[in-house]
C-alpha cells in the first residue's frame, strides 16, 4: 500500500518537513483513507473508546467504532473489563445490534453461533453435524474462534488493535496523562450522549479542534458576549502526534483565581450561561488531542469524550460522552446543563465548526492546491500563547511518521514558487 | 355535542394553533416571534431521545430555562453566529391531551423539521415528539415548557434554530 501511494504520480503530493503546507488530496483520497485505517486505527495507536462508568455490572455492553470497524466493550462476569471486534468469527454479522445493554451472553442472528461477554466462543450449532452425518472436523476447536480481542487501558477506557503499541502512559507522554488523571480523579458520571454526522474528512475535525488560531476569529459568539477573558494565561503543549490546549484563570497577588465580569458587544440576557463554578484548580479550557482521533474536553464546567468515527474520506460521525461526577450537587449539574448550550451540535460555538468544515470539504477539488500553515512559524514547539499553528503542524509531523509518508526540505517550496 | 366534549375540543384546537404558531416563527424567520410564545421563566428543551430513554440529564442540545435565554439565542444567530443560509419547514400533528389541571395543559404531538439548504436541496432534518406544558390565561395560550424529543437523536451537521 505504501507504495502504491509513493508510485501514484497522478496526485504529485509535496510534503514539507516543516509541514507548514497540506496537499487537499489528503481529504478527499480513498486510497489514503484505507491505509489510515491499516497504519492508524488498527495501527500502533491507543483511542480512547468510553468510561468504565458505563459499564457498571457484569453483562453490561456499550458499541463504539474504532476507525471503520464495529466494537463492543464490556464488563465481564469477573468485574474485568473487554473490548472486541463486534463482528461474528463465521460470517461476518453484527454480534450485537443494540447502542448498549446487559447480555452475557449474545448470539448471532445468522447460524446462531453463540458468545459470552468477553467474547469467547461458546457453542456453535451442528458442531458435530446431525445423526453423524456433517458438522466440522474433530480438529474443530471453540478456542480458535472467538471475537477479536483488542487490548484495554481500564478507567478512561482506552483500546488498540496492536501488539506493538508502547503502555498508553508511553503513548499519552506525561502531561496528558496527568491531565487525563486529574480530570478523572474522583468517580464519574455520564449525564448524556451526542451523535453527529458531518459531512468532512475526519483529519479537519481533529485539525479544528488543536487549532488555537480558529477559536476568536470563527467563535465570535465568546468575544462578542464578553465570554472570553482576554486576561487567561494560555498553554499550548505541542506533544506530537498529540496536543494539549490550557487556559488559567489570571490569579490575584496571593494566588487566588479571580473571575472578572463578562464584557462584550452584547449582554446575555440571561447570565445562567455564563456562570461557572471553579473547579479543576483555575484551569477554564483544557483540550486533549489524542491522535489519530480521540478528545477529552473541559469547558468551564463542561466534560466530555469524543470519538470521532471516519466513515469515508467525505464523511464522519462524533460521538460525545458527556459526564460529570458522582458527587455533583444539583446546582452542578444544572450549571453543567446551561453551559453546554455552548456545544454539541446546536451549540453556539459548535455548530460552527461542523459549518466550516463541510465548507472546506465543498471547496477541495483535487488540483494541486494546499492548505497554508505558517501562523508562529514553522515549528512545533510548546508556547505560552493560543496564536500558533503548531499543534497543527504537530498533527501533520506525527501523521506521516506513522504512515510511513516521506518528507521534503526543499522540493516543495521551489515548486510553490 | 356535549359541553365537555366541546371543551376539550376547543383545548386541542388552542394547543394545535400554538404549535402552529411556533413552527410558522420559525420557518418565515420571525425568530423574534419564537420566545415569545413562551411565559416569561418558560423552558425550551432539546432531549434527544437516546438520553430520554436512558434517563439521563445533561445531553441536551438546547437547556433554555427563561424566555432571556431565548432571546440570546436569537441575538446570536441575528448577529454574531456563522452558519449558511437554510430554511426550516416544520410539520406538527394533531394534538393528544394528555391531563388538564386548572389552567395547566399537557399535551403531545409529532413533528417533522425538514431543512432545505442555501442550494435548495431538501432533507429530512428531524423527527420526534413534542411535551407541552402550555397555560392558558386571559384568552391566550403560551408554553410553560417546551421539551423537544427527536426521534433522530443522531443528526447531522448542526441545528441552528429551534426544532
Amino acid at each position: 500500500m505504501n507504495q502504491m501511494i509513493a508510485n501514484d504520480t497522478s496526485t504529485n503530493w509535496n510534503w514539507r518537513s516543516d509541514f507548514t503546507r497540506v496537499p487537499y488530496e489528503v481529504y478527499v483520497d480513498q486510497q489514503l483513507f484505507d491505509l489510515e485505517q491499516e497504519k492508524l486505527f488498527r495501527g500502533p495507536c491507543w483511542h480512547l473508546i468510553g468510561l468504565e462508568c458505563e459499564i457498571r455490572e457484569p453483562g453490561d455492553f456499550e458499541t463504539t467504532y474504532i476507525g471503520t470497524t464495529p466494537i463492543v466493550y464490556s464488563r465481564g462476569p469477573d468485574a474485568d473489563v473487554h473490548a472486541f471486534v463486534n463482528r461474528c468469527a463465521h460470517r461476518g454479522a453484527r454480534v450485537i445490534r443494540e447502542l448498549r445493554g446487559n447480555n452475557p451472553n449474545p448470539s448471532c442472528p445468522y447460524h446462531n453461533w453463540r458468545y459470552d461477554i468477553t467474547g469467547n466462543l461458546v457453542s456453535v450449532p451442528m458442531q458435530k453435524g446431525l445423526k453423524g452425518k456433517g458438522g466440522y472436523s474433530e480438529d474443530f476447536s471453540k478456542d480458535c474462534h472467538g471475537l477479536q480481542r483488542l487490548r484495554i487501558h481500564a478507567g478512561v477506557l482506552f483500546a488498540t488493535f496492536s501488539e506493538e503499541a508502547p503502555t498508553l502512559r508511553e503513548y499519552l507522554g506525561e502531561p496528558i496523562w496527568e491531565r487525563i488523571a486529574m480530570i478523572g480523579s474522583k468517580p464519574l458520571r455520564v449525564t448524556g450522549y451526542q451523535r453527529q454526522t458531518v459531512q468532512c474528512n475526519w483529519k479537519l475535525f481533529v485539525e479544528n479542534n488543536r487549532d488555537t488560531y480558529h477559536g476568536p476569529q470563527l467563535h465570535s459568539f465568546v468575544p462578542n458576549f464578553g465570554l472570553v477573558n482576554p486576561t487567561e494565561r494560555a498553554q499550548v503543549d505541542v506533544e506530537p502526534p498529540h496536543a494539549l490546549l490550557t487556559s488559567r484563570l489570571p490569579t490575584d497577588e496571593e494566588g487566588v483565581a479571580k473571575i472578572p465580569a463578562p464584557r462584550g458587544r452584547f449582554e446575555l440576557e440571561d447570565t445562567g450561561l455564563s456562570q461557572s463554578i471553579n473547579e479543576l484548580e483555575d484551569i477554564q479550557v483544557s483540550v486533549v488531542s489524542i491522535f489519530p482521533s480521540s478528545l477529552f474536553t473541559c469547558i468551564r464546567n463542561v466534560r466530555s469524550c469524543r470519538r470521532l468515527i471516519p466513515k469515508d474520506p467525505n464523511t464522519m460521525e462524533i460521538e460525545y460522552i458527556w459526564f460529570g461526577y458522582e458527587d455533583d450537587d444539583e446546582e452542578m449539574r444544572e450549571v453543567r446543563r446551561k453551559q453546554n448550550n455552548i456545544l454539541g451540535p446546536a451549540g453556539y460555538v459548535a455548530m460552527e465548526d461542523a459549518e466550516v468544515l463541510e465548507m472546506i470539504q465543498n471547496g477541495i477539488s483535487r488540483d494541486g492546491a494546499e492548505g497554508f500553515i505558517e501562523l508562529g512559524g514553522n515549528g512545533t514547539e510548546s508556547t505560552d500563547h493560543f496564536n500558533t499553528e503548531a499543534t497543527v503542524r504537530g498533527f501533520w509531523k506525527g501523521y506521516c511518521e506513522l504512515m510511513g509518508i516521506e518528507t521534503s526540505a526543499e522540493a516543495a517550496t521551489e515548486e510553490a514558487g | 355535542m356535549n359541553a365537555a366534549v366541546e371543551k376539550f375540543a376547543d383545548l386541542e384546537r388552542v394547543v394545535s394553533r400554538l404549535n402552529l404558531r411556533y413552527g410558522m416563527s420559525i420557518d418565515e424567520d420571525r425568530l423574534e416571534d419564537w420566545p415569545e410564545l413562551f411565559v416569561e421563566n418558560g423552558r425550551y428543551i432539546i432531549d434527544p431521545r437516546e438520553n430520554r430513554d436512558l434517563g439521563l440529564d445533561g445531553g441536551y442540545w438546547m437547556y433554555y430555562t427563561s424566555r432571556g435565554m431565548m432571546r440570546d439565542r436569537v441575538t446570536a444567530l441575528r448577529h454574531v453566529n456563522v452558519f449558511n443560509k437554510h430554511y426550516y419547514r416544520h410539520l406538527s400533528s394533531e394534538t393528544f391531551i394528555e391531563s388538564v389541571e386548572g389552567d395547566v395543559i399537557a399535551s403531545r404531538s409529532n413533528y417533522l423539521v425538514v431543512e432545505t439548504n442555501w442550494e435548495g436541496k431538501s432533507q429530512l432534518l428531524s423527527a420526534g415528539v413534542y411535551h407541552d406544558k402550555i397555560s392558558i390565561k386571559d384568552g391566550e395560550a403560551r408554553f410553560l415548557e417546551k421539551v423537544v424529543v427527536p426521534d433522530s437523536f443522531h443528526t447531522r451537521t448542526a441545528i441552528i434554530s429551534p426544532l
